[in-house]
């Protein structure tokens, strides 16, 4: 007995199926469907030991498997039998499906091979460390520090006092243009970076101060912008990102 | 500006970006047209490989970047870790499927890996290498999934053109032939 892979060893059920084909070295455009589905089948012995979801993967295959060889056992229209070396094209046979998902995935299951050996040589090049000149001093706040954009909310509201009694007019900004107005503010500003107060003079009316808040928050979750502060306890930055930035 | 300076000006740049510089930033910073820019680039390149030097000059994600000469990493990795874990295969298929066929849905990634694509997806959104880049507009108006200048940077590809090219269908059988593309 040959070494048995494990079926957690396999990333699916088109996995485990190319893996078979491979091993014992059959033709991917004629696969004898029997066969492998009984090979395939006793791989599933230990499903047991692989989570729910993926099992349903395996299960689902393994009814398509048995669907394919019931259908192959059905009589059929006469098509001429594919010559070696011809490609199986016959719509009307019950694997041509499963062949063409089969192939499909088995050319990104070779492109991810040519992805790691690419990361692989790219590992070998150490960029210089240290901190980048490029942002201003100071780290990027993580996710976690919503706290302190929160408390720099707060702080700025307490410093705008009451406010004064007059009359109600109605706001017609939304969140989602508000957001698109500060993009437009952070690419024309110099270098792509306000103060976090700047965005929020006295004077301006409470509702859009909420609004500008929401739509700072949405554009962060968006990763549009990245928020500084360079020093604790000091004025909190926005920049823009780049494309793609992480 | 002298030559001599310029090649200065740009290696003292490149060290002090530690990220890939785009041409058209060096120019800004140095007050050169961009094609000045990159030639200077292309001759600080040339020049560390003549003169076999500790660091090389590199294009990737759309700028140049200076690294140590990939030869040289068995020393450099005793001084510092590498920086990325390597990813599961999970992992890179699904990044191969999205890079390749970008833009689309978790449902094509799915539909192509036989496998569900949740955690995959969510893990490359982490790593930031992929985006959401928009939406279907087709029943439910599922997410569209592009990859980032960050994915290009960590494979060290200079554009997506840049990708070696998708394998083809295997040929049919022990006596090979000419499938269909």
């Amino acid at each position: 007995m040959s070494l048995q892979l494990k079926l957690q060893n396999f990333e699916g059920p088109l996995d485990l199926l190319l893996h078979l084909i491979e091993r014992d070295e059959l033709d991917i455009y004629d696969i004898p469907i029997a066969e492998i589905t009984e090979q395939y089948l006793g791989y599933l012995a230990d499903i047991d030991s692989v989570d729910l979801d993926r099992a349903a993967e395996f299960l689902v295959m393994a009814a398509t498997l048995c669907e394919i060889k019931a259908k192959m056992l059905l009589p059929r229209e006469q098509q001429p039998a594919p010559a070696a070396g011809e490609t199986l094209e016959d719509p009307l046979d019950p694997r041509a499906e499963l062949v063409a998902r089969l192939l499909e995935y088995s050319r990104f299951k070779q492109a991810s091979q040519a992805l790691a050996d690419l990361a692989a040589r790219r590992g070998l090049q150490f960029p210089p460390q240290g901190e980048p000149v490029e942002p201003p001093g100071g780290k990027p706040l993580g996710d976690a520090d919503l706290d302190r954009l929160i408390a720099a909310f707060a702080a700025l509201l307490k410093r705008r006092g009451p406010l004064p009694a007059r009359e109600i007019e109605p706001e017609t900004v939304s969140v989602q243009s508000r957001m698109a107005e500060l993009e437009e503010l952070l690419a024309e500003s110099p270098a792509g970076r306000l103060r976090f107060s700047a965005l929020f003079p006295p004077d301006a009316p409470g509702a859009l101060i909420v609004v500008t808040f929401l739509a700072l928050l949405e554009l962060i979750r968006w990763r549009k912008i990245r928020v500084w502060q360079a020093e604790a306890l000091g004025e909190i930055e926005l920049q823009a990102r780049l494309e793609g930035e992480a | 500006m002298n030559f001599v300076y310029g090649l200065a000006i740009v290696e003292a740049l490149l060290l002090a970006s530690g990220e890939p510089l785009p041409a058209r930033r060096i120019a800004e910073i140095v007050g050169l047209e961009e094609r000045a820019a990159r030639d200077l680039c292309e001759d600080l390149r040339r020049q560390c490989a003549e003169q076999q030097r500790g660091v090389a000059v590199v294009e990737v994600a759309g700028g140049y970047q200076l690294v140590t000469r990939p030869d040289l990493a068995p020393y450099v990795e005793k001084l510092a870790p590498s920086r990325q874990p390597a990813a599961s295969a999970a992992i890179l298929e699904t990044l191969a499927i999205i890079a390749y066929r970008q833009p689309v849905t978790r449902a094509d990634i799915e539909a192509i890996r036989g496998v569900k694509a949740d955690h995959a997806v969510q893990t490359l959104l982490d790593r930031g290498v992929i985006r959401e880049i928009g939406r279907r507009e087709s029943p439910g108006r599922p997410v569209l999934y592009g990859t980032t200048r960050a994915f290009l940077e960590q494979f060290g590809l200079r554009e997506l053109a840049d990708l070696p090219p998708l394998p083809e269908r295997p040929a049919s059988g022990p006596a090979g032939g000419e499938p269909e593309g």
